[in-house]
């Protein structure tokens, strides 16, 4: 049963891996989960880097440029929110929750033309901040923190900082943000995860290729290669090896920050 | 493999957008006809492998040109970006490239510019009347031809001699041999019928005189799958498909690309830029394919499956200057012959289907074949009448749900098609067409 599991998560990143190795007629002349007589990862890795003047490459710098800074500011604006409500009594904090547990709900698409048309009415559109702007607004995130700061900031705690005289921000920074850091670490890997993988946004608000990231790059060497359209090329091989240089950097982060997301994930579980 | 040199435009290069104000509706002002010169460049979005060379060729024959070529992607995406700028009033570029069954669509949301103001007219006698036709709409011309996609049947020639069958001609031969290929090995097949593929029924319910789809003025639309065109594809297909002589797999997937390769399916009904699709993707299947004219039902009658045009959208703040490149592009010869060998398009000009030269060329892929001689006999058998529904993307997109669950499931085609035609009438009648049909 765990095994069969197993296979269903693991075959398809097997299949990437294996089928990174083979060129396009070897993608064809064998079987899927086994590997082709020539061994062309190589190849296919160094033809993926220099294809159309090396513009993988270029897709794979802003993807990173994208998730980094749009996943720091929203895990960092989730931290600054949540633990602003949880521990701050204010009218309108009900309306507040509302609010963000309605935004959770409503689906991206909906509100492509409308993010459209505002980047475009204040000259945005076809820039990085096109993607990285909208993907600052966390409303899950902001949501967690704020659950988690109400559990994991002790109130005791608070109020001997401001009985030592220290600034509302000195206390955020020192005192809550050292209790939050597990919270934090789930929110930036959550949004993270999120805008590297992010396909319809930056498909809407970037025309240039220039800008582009890996998710709608390789989406568009996909269609050259089934000729969405007519006019077809052959670079399934590079579809296929772009797709696995994409998902290990994710991977990478995964592994460095899962020690932090485990402990944040257990906190809390044992009254003190 | 054939390998692009596109360059993108640089990065630093930010597309010239006008930011202030709307300009949509921009396809009445300047008609002045070819002769205006544009500030700043002219964007054109194209998905075209390779088209860069024609475009270079422009400007250096038209001194003070700028053209900007920008890939915003193919097929859907090219489109979903498209009507996102078009919706939002800024940011379109200024010539796109449209395939003919989008331009009904795109025409009626006032989207693209009526070519006639600009000449267009003029040009018809340069290009084949199959591709003329697809470009013109309730009166005008809405995209220049680039491309076209008359329907011919790419086969094996060793399946077909090993098992001694001729090669069929009509479509009742075509079932004959079916059964006899599909009896020699139940994992073989004449071919395979994609339960996705839209685009390809269409075109053999154009062929067999089929006319569902029949948009008068801007708001009388008739879908109607009665007439005795459908009933005559319907009655083949069940045969085909009942009798599992066909199987229903999805087109350009990885399981029918090697199905193809290791000889599971016998033919490929395409338009005529089916065998360099192929050649790019099975390169090691070179000289075991030949083109024959397609099956037919007695009459030589040819439908087109595919092709596009070059449009210039109403956004656009130098249309002049637009149409003239689209007009260029496509009818001159020395760009049409570019677009023939660098990014291996069928052309959709009649000059270059009527040079000796190119109809004498052979194509080592088909084992020699002079293959384009086949692909000028079939444009020239293309049907007219044929029109496409005005919100083509949903048409494509409910056919896997009603004709596509008839062909998995090889239950009576007609009923596929009508529950296919009540879907669309109810679509239709939500936005806003006055439905005829049943």
């Amino acid at each position: 049963m765990l095994l069969g599991l197993l296979a269903y998560f693991l075959l398809p990143l097997a299949w990437l891996v294996i089928n990174s190795t083979k060129s396009t007629a070897g993608l064809f002349q064998s079987f899927g989960l086994w590997f082709a007589s020539d061994f062309h990862l190589f190849e296919n890795v160094r033809e993926t880097l220099t294809y159309q003047g090396g513009i993988y490459g270029r897709w794979f710098l802003n993807t990173v440029l994208y998730a980094v800074a749009g996943a720091g500011g929203a895990a960092l604006l989730a931290a600054l929110g949540g633990y602003g409500v949880a521990k701050f009594d204010f009218p309108g904090r009900r309306l507040l929750l509302a609010g963000v547990l309605g935004a959770v709900m409503v689906p991206a698409t909906a509100l492509a033309i409308p993010t459209y048309l505002l980047l475009s009415t204040v000259g945005l559109v076809d820039t990085p901040f096109a993607v990285i702007i909208p993907s600052l607004a966390s409303p899950f995130g902001l949501y967690l923190m704020w659950i988690y700061a109400a559990a994991a900031v002790p109130d005791e705690l608070l109020e001997a900082a401001r009985i030592d005289g220290a600034s509302e921000l000195r206390i955020f920074w020192s005192v809550a943000m050292r209790l939050l850091a597990p919270g934090f670490v789930t929110v930036l890997l959550f949004q993270l995860v999120h805008v590297w993988n992010n396909y319809f946004l930056p498909l809407i608000v970037l025309n240039n290729p220039a800008w582009y990231p890996l998710t709608v790059g390789l989406k568009q060497w996909n269609e050259q290669a089934y000729g969405g359209g007519g006019g077809s090329v052959a670079v399934l091989n590079l579809v296929i090896t772009g797709s696995l240089l994409a998902i290990i950097p994710l991977i990478a982060v995964f592994l460095v920050l899962q020690r932090y997301w485990q402990s944040g994930l257990a906190m809390g579980g044992v009254k003190q | 493999m054939i390998r692009s040199r596109s360059t993108f435009a640089a990065a630093s290069v930010a597309l010239a957008m006008a930011l202030s104000a709307c300009s949509g509706g921009g396809g009445g002002g300047g008609a002045a006809g070819g002769g205006e010169t544009c500030d700043g460049p002219l964007a054109f979005w194209t998905w075209v492998p390779n088209i860069q060379s024609a475009v270079d060729l422009y400007e250096q024959t038209h001194p003070g040109t700028d053209i900007e070529v920008t890939n915003v992607g193919q097929g859907d995406e090219h489109y979903t970006q498209l009507r996102t700028v078009l919706t939002a009033g800024t940011g379109a570029p200024d010539a796109v490239q449209m395939e003919f069954k989008n331009i009904p669509g795109f025409t009626l949301t006032d989207s693209l510019v009526d070519l006639s103001q600009y000449g267009a007219a003029e040009l018809e006698n340069q290009f084949l009347p199959s591709a003329w036709r697809q470009v013109q709409f309730g009166g005008g011309i809405y995209g220049i031809p680039q491309d076209t996609g008359p329907m011919i049947m790419l086969y094996r020639p060793d399946i077909f001699d090993s098992l001694g069958i001729p090669v069929p001609t009509t479509w009742d031969e075509y079932i004959e041999a079916g059964r006899r290929i599909h009896a020699s090995d139940p994992n073989r097949f004449i071919s395979n019928i994609g339960p996705d593929d839209a685009g390809g029924i269409q075109s053999l319910l154009w062929q067999a005189g089929a006319r569902p789809f029949r948009l008068e003025g801007e708001s009388s639309l008739t879908i109607d799958f009665s007439d005795e065109g459908a009933a005559r594809w319907v009655q083949t297909f069940n045969t085909l498909v009942s009798e599992q002589l066909v199987y229903p797999e999805p087109a350009f997937t990885d399981e029918w690309y090697r199905g193809l390769a290791d000889g599971r399916y016998a033919t490929w009904v395409a338009g005529a830029w089916a065998p360099t699709f192929l050649q790019t993707v099975i390169p090691q299947t070179e000289g075991q394919w030949r083109v024959a004219p397609m099956p037919n039902y007695g009459e030589p009658v040819v439908p087109e499956n595919g092709g596009s045009s070059v449009a210039v959208t109403t956004q656009s703040e130098c249309p002049a200057a637009a149409a003239d490149f689209a007009k260029w592009l496509n009818a001159d010869p020395a760009a049409a012959k570019l677009l023939n060998d660098e990014s291996l398009l069928y052309p959709a000009t009649s000059a270059l289907v009527e040079d000796p030269a190119w109809l004498a060329a052979p194509m080592p892929f088909l084992g020699g074949q002079q293959a384009n001689q086949v692909y000028v006999a079939a444009s020239k058998q293309v049907s007219e009448g044929w029109q496409y529904t005005p919100f083509q993307d949903y048409t494509e997109s409910v056919f896997p749900d009603t004709v596509g669950q008839a062909l998995v499931n090889r239950t009576d085609l007609q009923a596929g098609l009508n529950a296919w035609g009540e879907r669309l009438r109810g679509y239709a009648t939500e936005q806003g067409f006055q439905v005829q049909g049943s």
